[in-house]
């Protein structure tokens, strides 16, 4: 147990600091008023769609719905190539609203990150956010997201992001999952730590988009790369848990792991592109906490999967079944003298006590995260939440361990 | 944006953090004092049983009692059983001591001499009270050294599960170096490597399966045992 026995308690440490400074930062940082809008910008909308026929009116239809003047909405759809109808359905829109100022861009497929470059060329707004063709945002979301861009330092506003229709125990999964993720943004927001910015309905300033030069690539993450470059830059990045916008997420597993490997493989390559902002005192808590965090956690959370599977799962099963073999698989024998002669003190105290404390600041940091954003904590059913509890973090383990293989075997070039 | 750096954050964080696991390592302390405390009280008991037990069989002995023999054999084998229910018990929490390792340690000597004891005390109830029954002094090692031991211990369960009262079983931790009666019986019967049997005066270097132990212990017994059919 000698590598276990060491490692566990110096990532407990570093996990019970990262969560206590979270939680000082939370309850440091009082929810401020509610702010009313008194002028309605320009605001460009951009759609970016390839082959999303049968989801991109739903999307349309919420853009429209939303509660501001017709006159200030500049919408661009951006049709990347689609091979289905996409581009039919957006031309019947279009004409359909003609009372509204709709584009539509067709381009071949270059990827999201060039359509909303394409976007930005013709953007007329003086704030400029996507929505995913898979996503529908509140009325109200832009009435109550533009106020906080008085602040001259803010770049982007984000909004909180739940998943759409959640059916089956994996997208209820990911319900509870994005809960305690926005939490945790809401933390980082007040830290100014903000890592990434999502695809649905970030509200950016438009001119700061285009003085640091528009969207790139970042490893298939632009909304994560764009989130770096805001930080470099010194601007402010403002997490929201009042404002939903809903989102389809993947139904099956694999669709799962291709989107998680994509998204934490672009966490880390962007931090590593980054890495000059490391440990800078200009950064603050970005580059000191934040970025070391966003490189290391996923690497260590699977070694210690890993581990415990090995040492308190695996080896004992092992272990057991060679040593059944050596007497025959004589089980009845030690079923028929199993000693009930329980004793307290001979539970191993030093686990236990880890596990307790782990579990009464989970069990924390979740009551919290849906208290604000005023979910129930049983909202997606009993069965998903113990699913959750039990299962999520060895579904990320196994994301991660195909990420380091990844990262090993194939992208060693880029880096 | 300038950005504020919060070090008093940072600082409180980590006092907490270090406040946590302090009191969790306080805990700790006050458990490992309890486990010590628990296993003195148990072993105060023992010794009791052990001087009472002495003395039946004397008295048994010197005024040819042979008929209270079954009830003190009854005695003596929950006696027995009790003891390396503590031993083993002591074993698990001197592995998993942090902090009281050496109460600990010293308490493991009190209890390799109540088996050796007891060891003993098995060989002369043979005599005086005729009993069938066999003894087996397992050495163990607890350092990486013995890879073994697990399934050693493992197996010498299991035929302890089978044989009940016919099969006395004592473990001893061979490197525990602070009593002499170790030494000495690892001299006497040429013990240098882990794990080995001691099946009454026979001895078995190295790893023993199930069927070899049995092909001896069997053949040690004067009545029939259901169990050593297929052995004997």
């Amino acid at each position: 147990m000698a590598i276990i026995n060491i490692i566990l308690p110096v990532v407990y440490m570093i996990t019970l600091f990262y969560t206590i400074f979270w939680l000082i930062t939370f309850l440091d940082n009082k929810e401020e008023k509610k702010k009313v809008i008194k002028e309605f910008p320009l605001v460009s909308i951009v759609v970016p769609a390839y082959n999303e026929e049968d989801v991109i009116l739903e999307t349309l239809d919420s853009v429209i719905g939303l509660d501001y003047p017709k006159n200030k909405l500049d919408i661009i759809i951006v049709n990347d190539g689609s091979t289905d109808s996409t581009k039919g359905v957006a031309e019947k829109f279009i004409d359909e609203h003609n009372d509204y100022d709709i584009k539509l861009i067709n381009q071949d497929n270059q990827g999201k990150w060039v359509a909303l470059n394409s976007a930005l060329k013709i953007a007329k707004g003086e704030f400029f956010t996507c929505l995913d063709a898979d996503s529908s945002v509140e009325k109200a979301a832009l009435k109550k997201m533009l106020p906080y861009f008085t602040d001259n330092n803010v770049a982007a506003v984000l909004p909180l992001i739940k998943i759409k229709n959640p059916k089956g125990i994996l997208q209820k999964i990911q319900c509870y999952e994005y809960i305690v993720n926005f939490f945790y943004k809401k933390i980082m927001s007040h830290l100014n730590c903000v890592h990434v910015t999502p695809g649905p309905f970030g509200v950016y300033r438009k001119d700061v988009i285009d003085k640091i030069g528009g969207f790139r690539q970042g490893h298939n993450t632009e909304d994560m790369e764009i989130a770096f470059r805001l930080q470099k830059y010194q601007y402010k990045i403002i997490q929201l848990l009042d404002v939903d916008v809903h989102t389809y997420s993947p139904k099956n597993l694999k669709d799962f792991y291709f989107q998680r490997n994509r998204w934490n493989k672009g966490s880390i390559l962007n931090v590593w592109d980054y890495r000059k902002m490391m440990f800078k005192k200009e950064y603050g808590d970005f580059g000191i906490l934040q970025m070391p965090m966003v490189l290391c956690a996923g690497f260590i959370a699977m070694t210690i999967i890993i581990l415990v599977l090995f040492y308190n799962i695996l080896k004992p099963l092992f272990n057991g079944i060679y040593n059944l073999s050596l007497v025959d698989f004589d089980i009845f024998s030690f079923i028929a003298n199993i000693n009930l002669n329980l004793n307290l003190l001979d539970f191993n105290y030093y686990k236990l006590i880890i596990i307790a404390v782990m579990i009464t600041l989970s069990l924390t940091v979740f009551t919290l995260a849906h208290k604000h954003t005023k979910q129930k904590l049983t909202s997606q059913g009993i069965a998903p939440l113990l699913v959750f509890i039990l299962f999520y973090y060895l579904l990320l383990g196994a994301i991660w361990l195909g990420i380091t293989k990844d990262l090993i075997f194939k992208n060693v070039k880029k880096w | 944006m300038v950005r504020e750096f919060n070090k008093k954050r940072y600082i409180i964080a980590a006092l907490l953090t270090l406040f946590v696991f302090v009191l969790g390592l306080m805990l700790g302390l006050v458990i490992e004092g309890k486990r010590v405390q628990y296993i003195q009280s148990i072993n105060r008991i023992e010794k009791l049983d052990y001087n009472s037990l002495q003395l039946q069989y004397a008295y048994i002995e010197q005024l040819s009692q042979e008929r209270n023999c079954d009830a003190v054999s009854k005695t003596f084998e929950n006696s027995v059983k009790s003891l390396i229910e503590t031993s083993e018990r002591l074993e698990n929490y001197e592995q998993n001591a942090n902090l009281n390792k050496e109460d600990l340690h010293a308490l493991k000597r009190e209890y390799i001499l109540a088996q050796l004891n007891y060891w003993l005390l098995a060989k002369r109830t043979k005599k005086i009270c005729n009993r069938d029954l066999v003894t087996i002094l397992y050495f163990y090692s607890t350092d990486k050294e013995c890879p073994d031991c697990g399934e050693q211990a493992f197996i010498l369960t299991y035929l302890k599960n089978e044989f009940k009262d016919k099969l006395l079983i004592f473990a001893l931790d061979s490197t525990y170096t602070d009593e002499p009666m170790i030494g000495m019986l690892k001299d006497q019967y040429e013990i240098s490597g882990y794990p080995t049997l001691v099946i009454e005066d026979k001895v078995f270097e190295s790893f023993t399966s199930k069927d070899e132990i049995l092909k001896t212990v069997c053949s040690l017994y004067k009545e029939d045992i259901d169990y050593c059919m297929d052995y004997n």
